[in-house]
């Protein structure tokens, strides 16, 4: 990838003008298609491209000129590092409105079929602590944040439960918090990693397949029953 | 409970669970339903939303009580056992032969007698001697995984011939793919997208189609 890198352009000033599939967001050049992650609708960026082909390009922010206007602050302290609820950065009410659109997109364009009026998308009346079952990956080998990394000499033991790094598959988010599951799952989980870094539970390698402790399943119901 | 995986990945649906302390399973309730949730069981993550989901998909599928539904991809029979009440019989097929044993549960905690549940590929099961077997469906409710369907699932729903589809689908894209397949003898007359994971990009929707007359 690297050695094709120097070849891609970077384009200055690009204006992020809606949001596409599978969380990445576009611009429009000359009437070509520029598929971008990390950012939001109203974002001005510099991007680096780092695939271009014949009808769309895909890239990189590399510079922020201006931030969105609608972009909002992430509530969760693991926002980025984490690979989940990627859309913090959004307004609830955006999130639903592209989601709709998605829906209605796909149907004009890979349906091509009459459609009635559509019904406007039926939001979550919870949007935290709406889900049942989380599923945690205890790792030897914890994603240290550049904050720590910046602190040398203050690197704490290296091991974690939490979630994978998108597209590190040995690397795990410490998760302090999660804002995805009701109580008593955080309560469970820290007290989980307290209890085996207490009793030195070894925590399992990935690259080396071996270790004790290797994923915490927590699953809730709304009548109040759990299990672990 | 626990699991002493020795293999290289990390899915359990192979591995044996074992009970160190309290009970093996919780139930999940809905309207009046109780739903059996093992450690390894699929049930739907937001659990209020997939109330609403599945109120949704029992009122597009128009059902007065004569009605034989099949439910196609039917997981743990959730959809299959809540219209159960407002049909004649409803026959749920699914791929997980797991899956299908939680289904027949489901079934039974709740007195439910007219659902019956078969596990296979969706592809091989649903031929012309099945339907001639277990009655020509009135309405066909499906909800595939990401995938969409298999053609030869579209086929055979169009063989099938039902007054009604309900779509249920987690992909638009796939959907629409497969809505597209169906177009020739089925008409979109009603959509309703749900939003079942916030601050993620993945979306939820509804489509209810009917016979072309």
């Amino acid at each position: 990838m690297g050695r094709d890198r120097r070849k891609l352009p970077i384009i200055e000033n690009v204006e992020i003008t809606n949001v596409a599939a599978e969380g990445k967001a576009i611009a429009k050049i000359d009437n070509k298609v520029i598929f971008v992650t990390q950012v939001v609708p109203g974002d001005i960026v510099d991007v680096q491209v780092i695939r271009k082909r014949k009808s769309f390009m895909e890239a990189v922010p590399i510079l922020f000129k201006k931030y969105s206007e609608i972009r909002e602050k992430p509530f969760c302290q693991h926002f980025e590092i984490c690979g989940g609820c990627k859309w913090q950065n959004l307004p609830y009410t955006e999130q639903i409105k592209y989601k709709h659109q998605q829906v209605i997109d796909n149907l004009q364009r890979i349906a091509k079929v009459e459609l009635p009026e559509i019904d406007y998308i039926l939001p979550s009346e919870k949007t935290t602590f709406y889900r049942n079952k989380l599923e945690f990956t205890f790792s030897n080998s914890r994603w240290l944040t550049k904050e720590e990394i910046a602190n040398e000499g203050k690197l704490e033991r290296n091991s974690a439960l939490g979630f994978h790094v998108p597209k590190y598959w040995d690397k795990i988010v410490q998760i302090d918090k999660c804002w995805l599951q009701p109580e008593p799952s955080n309560k469970i989980r820290n007290e989980v990693k307290k209890y085996a870094d207490q009793n030195e539970l070894s925590y399992f390698d990935l690259r080396k397949q071996e270790g004790f402790l290797r994923t915490l399943i927590i699953r809730t119901s709304s009548t109040g029953e759990l299990i672990s | 409970m626990y699991i002493i995986n020795s293999k290289s990945n990390d899915s359990i649906t192979d591995q044996e669970v074992l009970l160190f302390s309290g009970k093996d399973h919780i139930f999940e309730q809905m309207e009046e339903l109780k739903f059996k949730i093992g450690p390894k069981s699929f049930y739907q993550t937001n659990s209020d939303q997939a109330y609403n989901l599945y109120k949704i998909t029992r009122e597009f599928a128009g059902l007065t009580g004569n009605e034989i539904v099949y439910d196609l991809y039917t997981g743990t029979g959730t959809i299959a056992n809540f219209v159960a009440k407002n049909a004649k019989k409803v026959v749920g097929i699914e791929y997980v032969p797991e899956a299908i044993e939680d289904a027949k549960v489901n079934s039974e905690i709740n007195q439910i007698s007219n659902t019956s549940f078969f596990a296979g590929d969706l592809k091989d099961v649903l031929n012309t001697s099945f339907i001639n077997e277990h009655g020509k469906p009135d309405v066909i409710i499906t909800d595939p995984p990401r995938a969409g369907m298999h053609a030869d699932v579209v086929n055979s729903i169009l063989q099938a011939n039902p007054e009604r589809i309900v779509y249920v689908s987690c992909n638009p894209a796939t959907q629409s793919r497969d809505i597209q397949l169906l177009d020739k003898a089925y008409k979109v007359t009603k959509v309703q997208p749900v939003d079942m994971f916030p601050h993620t990009y993945h979306v939820e929707n509804i489509v209810l189609l009917e016979k072309r007359k």
